[in-house]
């Protein structure tokens, strides 16, 4: 998964070393490294044509999501229901490109959420250190200490269903990885020339924290947020294959698979679709991350 | 080393503190009354205010907050984990019925994914670009991205429903009968080992390949050492590093997937317990159980740090 290039190694081509190496801008050689792989490519396209699925998914959804049509429940796949329908007669395929909007929306907005608080804690954490690193970093371990479903079921439970409350759920579940890794990337680089310098050239913390910091840890968090996403998206259908969280009718991928489990005996499409669904966008984010590890890489460098 | 060991122990300690106070106030919070759940049950709404006031002594709800915290933890000192609301009986009880059966299932999981993750991972790495590392690698990048609920409902289509060949769902003691509680069991062990199986043989396939081009690999092979000693001596040891500390990450997703798989497979463990007593606001419950689970948790980390030190000897204990 990582660096193929690095493990291949091609024979040496003399000529190429007698002149002075191209060069390349860091821009470039990332989506070189990028797009030079299948699998990130692939990952990329499944996620631009589910964005693009969720935003059109009224001109797409040969039916009305939520449209119950009782005469016609529980229909075997058809031309007319090309994934049949529920026990409520609901179209599924219907209710799978409008579960999309749900998966994305949730799985981007925690990310955000959860990314812009850990990296702000991780950040303060590491830079300052002592009691206030303490602090922080054994409630991040509590976090992590707590399965982290149990702990969104125990928010949910709190707040309430509805879209807003699942979202703070997963979220302060998913803090504590930003918030380690945030505060590992700042221990290594504080020590750095250039921020001794800049620190003695009088800049502020805050300042320094973020303008000089900040830009050095993105890349590993980048790659970590990309591919948490398919982690929230995954959660999310838990949460929703339990019954908690977001309320009916809004379709879910998890909560169509719980539905369609009672009729599994003979309606096996009803479970399995939405399921086919979860994993192709899991795969998509989860790809896109591995992608961009390598393309953000610095040992590839001058590599490609 | 010692001081190391004891300067873990007591951060484990504060982390556990810290669960507990969450989860005690967590639960607390939660809008309703337990006692209301527990009389709809009983069919007993026709209470006077004072047998209500009753109720709540027996189960300690009429004490202040910090009140209720403290007779909790005496309690646990004591090794009484308190009554139950919603089932009227020591949650003792309840663990030590619900308890061996999470952990058995868990802990077969955690041995499976352990053992088949690495080794993968392993064999992927030392034949990279073969078909089979492309096979393996592709199936791994597939198994993380499944729904553990969803693959045990696929696997309940077709060895149950399709092929017959295991029973849908319950759970038995291997004690009670073995060969019945094994049959019974392979589904929900296979949906709960999925995901940590596939993690970590992406995990450790891409720390052996690092791990492969590190001079230190170079110089061994150079020295004219023996294959096997390279491999098992230089490369697995350190490429093991990053894939020991996901260990404890591993112990608390396998219990998270507890609660959904059981809830499949129709099996009396505590992650179903967890799901049911939070919604019943079980309060004695829900803190016992997270209580437990958070302690493995914390010692699951402890060990991995502790590890590090043999894999590693460049880390000190400082």
């Amino acid at each position: 998964m990582t660096n193929n290039a690095n493990n291949n190694p091609q024979p040496v081509d003399i000529a190429k070393w007698s002149e002075t190496a191209p060069r390349y801008s860091e821009t470039k050689r990332m989506i070189s490294v990028f797009i030079g792989r299948p699998l990130p490519v692939i990952g990329l396209v499944i996620i631009v044509l589910l964005i693009l699925v969720a935003i059109f998914a009224p001109l797409l959804a040969p039916y009305p999501p939520n449209q119950m049509d009782i005469p016609n429940k529980l229909q075997q796949p058809s031309s007319e229901h090309w994934l049949g329908t529920d026990s409520l007669g609901r179209d599924t395929l219907s209710r799978i490109i409008y579960g999309s909007r749900t998966s994305l929306i949730i799985g981007i907005s925690v990310m955000a959420i959860s990314s812009i608080t850990g990296t702000v804690l991780g950040l303060v954490a590491a830079y300052f250190g002592g009691a206030i690193y303490h602090i922080i970093m054994r409630f991040m371990d509590a976090l992590m200490a707590f399965p982290m479903l149990l702990l969104a079921l125990l928010v949910a439970s709190l707040l309430g269903a509805g879209m807003l409350n699942i979202i703070i759920a997963l979220g302060i579940g998913m803090i504590a990885a930003p918030c380690r890794l945030m505060c590992g990337v700042v221990m290594s680089v504080k020590q750095n020339d250039y921020v001794l310098s800049a620190r003695a050239m009088g800049m502020s913390n805050l300042r320094l924290m973020f303008q000089e910091i900040l830009p050095n840890a993105f890349p590993p968090l980048l790659v970590m947020i990309t591919i948490s996403i398919g982690a929230v998206i995954l959660a999310e259908a838990g949460l929703s294959f339990l019954g908690i969280g977001i309320t009916p009718p809004t379709a879910t991928w998890g909560g169509m698979v719980n539905d369609g489990y009672k009729f599994i005996t003979t309606h096996p499409v009803l479970a399995i679709s939405p399921g086919v669904a979860i994993m192709l966008i899991v795969f998509g984010f989860n790809m896109l991350g591995d992608g961009l590890r390598d393309a953000l890489d610095p040992k590839l460098r001058g590599v490609i | 080393m010692t001081s190391y060991i004891i300067r873990r122990l007591f951060m484990g300690v504060v982390v556990i503190f810290i669960v507990t106070v969450i989860v005690f106030l967590f639960i607390r919070l939660l809008p309703g009354d337990p006692l209301t759940i527990y009389l709809n049950k009983t069919d007993m709404q026709q209470l006077t205010e004072e047998q209500l006031q009753e109720l709540r002594v027996k189960f300690g709800l009429e004490k202040s907050l910090p009140m209720q915290y403290i007779d909790w933890m005496a309690g646990l000192f004591k090794g009484d984990m308190g009554q139950s609301i919603y089932y009227d009986i020591d949650v003792r009880i309840l663990m030590t019925e619900r308890m061996p059966v999470t952990l058995y299932l868990g802990a077969l999981a955690f041995v499976i994914s352990g053992v088949l993750g690495i080794a993968f991972g392993v064999i992927c790495a030392l034949k990279r670009g073969t078909w089979l590392d492309t096979l393996v690698t592709l199936l791994a990048n597939i198994g993380v991205t499944m729904p553990s609920f969803w693959v045990g409902i696929i696997l309940i289509y077709i060895l149950s429903v399709k092929a017959g060949w295991l029973p849908v769902s319950g759970y038995i003691s291997p004690f009670e009968d073995f060969w019945e509680s094994t049959r019974r069991i392979i589904m929900p062990v296979t949906c709960l080992a999925l995901f940590p199986v596939a993690s970590l043989t992406r995990l450790t396939r891409s720390s052996m390949l690092e791990v492969i081009q590190q001079d230190y690999i170079r110089t061994a092979w150079s020295k004219g050492l023996k294959e096997r000693l390279i491999v098992s001596r230089h490369t697995i040891k350190n490429a093991l590093i990053p894939v020991i500390t996901v260990i404890g990450v591993q112990v608390a997703f396998i219990f998270g997937g507890s609660v959904l798989i059981e809830s499949v497979f129709n099996i009396n463990g505590i992650g179903r317990l967890a799901t049911q007593a939070v919604q019943n606001q079980d309060y004695q419950v829900v803190q016992a159980i997270t209580l437990i689970m958070a302690i493995m948790v914390v010692i699951a980390n402890l060990i991995v740090d502790i590890s590090y030190g043999w894999l590693d000897p460049r880390i000190r204990y400082e």
